[in-house]
């Protein structure tokens, strides 16, 4: 399994520094994403102070752990059924499908990769955030915020394969990506704390997984909440977890069942 | 390897995935009807069969990449839908397409990923690797980007990979397509000579080329509607098709009231006459199974007030056999 996994890491690591400018270019793309925030943030100033109280009052810090982490979450939702497109386009889906490793195997180790670049890009948001823009990060209790990050990525992962197998069948369009990423970055409180939605659009914001991630996060991060008082948030994402994982393996295994038996598993 | 009964049948999208899903199936369609074949330990074996014959369907069902609706594969002794992992231990597959790999990676760095993946232990992985390299003779191309590889060292990496494993057998779809003859010289060499004669590999081939299937199978299986029609060696296909030889005869100086004579003879039996050069040069085909006939023939022309320029039996062309057999099976 450890060949496997070094395999597809040095892989994606030879493609990526093959393309030296992108690396140079997401680094921008971070550098002016948090200026962006920053400066909006000082338009805004200390007027929604009080919708923000819980994190610590500061817009800036309160978007900056939103974007990066969601990310994250972005990564977990996407990389599963990116992989099975970007194999069946490239070709190299049926060279891989041929061996012995499982398919699901597969999948997992190929996304390996979009997870630690994402891993990197959050450090760089937080790193800039905190060098550059000053967001103070002395209060965090990081090996809760960990905890939190293993638990939602568990979570967003089941949601990713879930995905995934929706693109095994249909190849492209999978409503899981819609629901849980453009609809639920909007409602789980990203750019804005729910507070400021409708009554009944904050009640659907306990509906999605990313709601009590970003949530607990943000509560580790900028204000060092314990272990118990991230409890709540912690196993409302345990559940999620316990939920959807069982839930994609089925889906999974029926989509390359049905796959196999279309004769469209490579086809795109 | 052997295959019982195998049968795939590709049925069109139902219910809610008719309305999210387009698919070219209007109804279900027998790509692979009840084909059962037998492989011998170390033979190349051909397939060959027209465009939509299910040729790819079966190479892909016996690789396990789509699932039979019935029917039964051996590998080895090995069930390939109760054991698909041990069945995948056994079988390497090099297809046509030129773009299974990673383009920004060399050959080497390509056969490494795909040999762990194969799971070949870690301790013998560069050697394995570089042995694969070694026997489709791209040693000295080993560390150069897949780019900036030719079509003809794109098929050969494609083998290399397929060697990996040491397979008991290889599954090779179209191995020369697309490459010059010289190319497709050396990998024709490559299969017959090294991998079958010398390595004793079973091999199972596709082709459309029924020359390259003459010069490297033992035996040739050809589909047709999904169905096998024909198993056997290419000399038995010759014995089973050609029941007539076929005569040319080029001819000047025939009169218009003899070609009209001929005209009617060739509704009524296997002659066909074409005008050479528009200035009175005629050539006849003759089918027949008696050469009295085609000496008759020959009285009658010169009887007639023609010349018989050349006359001569050719060989029949394993095109027209391949086309004979799938026209019969058809009509059949």
């Amino acid at each position: 399994m450890l060949s496997k996994i070094i395999a597809f890491l040095k892989r994606d690591f030879k493609s990526e520094v093959s393309y030296r400018f992108s690396f140079l270019m997401n680094l921008f793309s971070i550098l002016f994403s948090i200026a962006t925030f920053f400066f909006l943030s000082k338009l805004i100033g200390k007027s929604v102070g009080f919708q923000l109280k819980e994190y610590g009052g500061d817009y800036f810090s309160f978007v900056l752990i939103g974007i990066a982490f969601s990310s994250f979450l972005g990564t977990g939702l996407s990389s599963f059924s990116s992989t099975i497109s970007g194999a069946q386009s490239e070709g190299t889906l049926e060279a891989m499908l041929i061996t012995p490793t499982k398919v699901s195997g597969i999948i997992v180790m190929a996304s390996l990769w979009d997870f630690l670049m994402t891993a990197f890009d959050v450090i760089l948001y937080l790193a800039l955030g905190s060098l550059l823009f000053g967001v103070n990060l002395s209060k965090a209790n990081v090996p809760g915020a960990l905890l939190v990050l293993i638990l939602t990525v568990t979570a967003f992962s089941g949601l990713g394969i879930i995905s995934a197998s929706f693109i095994m069948v249909l190849k492209r369009g999978d409503p899981i990506n819609w629901l849980f990423g453009t609809f639920s970055s909007f409602v789980g409180g990203t750019f804005f704390p729910i507070t400021v939605l409708p009554v009944w659009l904050q009640k659907m914001a306990y509906l999605f997984p990313i709601f009590y991630a970003l949530r607990a996060m943000r509560h580790a991060v900028l204000q060092g909440f314990s272990f118990m008082a991230l409890l709540p948030d912690i196993a409302a994402l345990a559940l999620f977890s316990l939920i959807i994982l069982p839930i994609s393996m089925v889906a999974f295994k029926k989509a390359i069942k049905f796959a196999k038996t279309d004769g469209s598993l490579v086809t795109y | 390897m052997e295959t019982e009964r195998l049968i795939k049948i590709f049925y069109p999208p139902r219910g809610l995935l008719k309305v999210v899903s387009k698919s070219p199936l209007k109804s279900e369609l027998t790509a692979v009807d009840e084909v059962s074949l037998k492989v011998n330990e170390g033979e190349v074996f051909g397939l060959l069969g027209p465009n939509g014959a299910g040729k790819t369907t079966l190479i892909k069902m016996l690789c396990t990449l789509i699932r039979p609706t019935s029917g039964r594969v051996l590998i080895g002794g090995v069930d390939i839908l109760q054991e698909e992992d041990k069945a995948k231990r056994l079988i390497g597959l090099a297809t046509a397409d030129e773009r299974n790999f990673y383009w920004r990676l060399t050959a080497r760095e390509n056969l490494e990923f795909f040999a762990a993946l194969s799971n070949v232990p870690r301790a013998r992985l560069k050697r394995a690797v570089s042995e694969a390299l070694e026997q489709v003779g791209l040693t000295d191309a080993a560390d150069n980007m897949f780019y900036s590889f030719s079509s003809g060292m794109k098929q050969k990496l494609g083998i290399a990979r397929a060697l990996l494993v040491n397979p008991r057998i290889l599954f090779l779809d179209e191995p020369t397509r697309s490459l010059d003859p010289i190319t497709a010289l050396g990998v024709k060499q490559l299969i017959r000579k090294r991998f079958a004669d010398d390595q004793g590999k079973t091999i199972f081939l596709s082709t459309h080329r029924l020359e390259e299937a003459e010069q490297l199978c033992d035996r040739i299986a050809i589909m047709d509607g999904g169905r096998v029609i024909f198993v056997g060696s290419v000399g038995e296909l010759r014995k089973k098709v050609t029941q007539k030889d076929k005569y040319i005869v080029e001819t000047k100086g025939l009169s218009d009231k003899w070609l009209a004579k001929a005209a009617l003879r060739e509704s009524l039996h296997d002659i066909s006459l074409s005008n050479i050069d528009g200035n009175g040069s005629w050539r006849l085909e003759v089918k027949t199974r008696e050469g009295d006939s085609v000496s008759k023939l020959l009285g009658e022309i010169v009887a007639g007030g023609g010349r018989v320029v050349s006359c001569y039996k050719e060989q029949c062309r394993l095109e027209d056999l391949f086309i004979d057999l799938v026209k019969g099976g058809r009509s059949n």
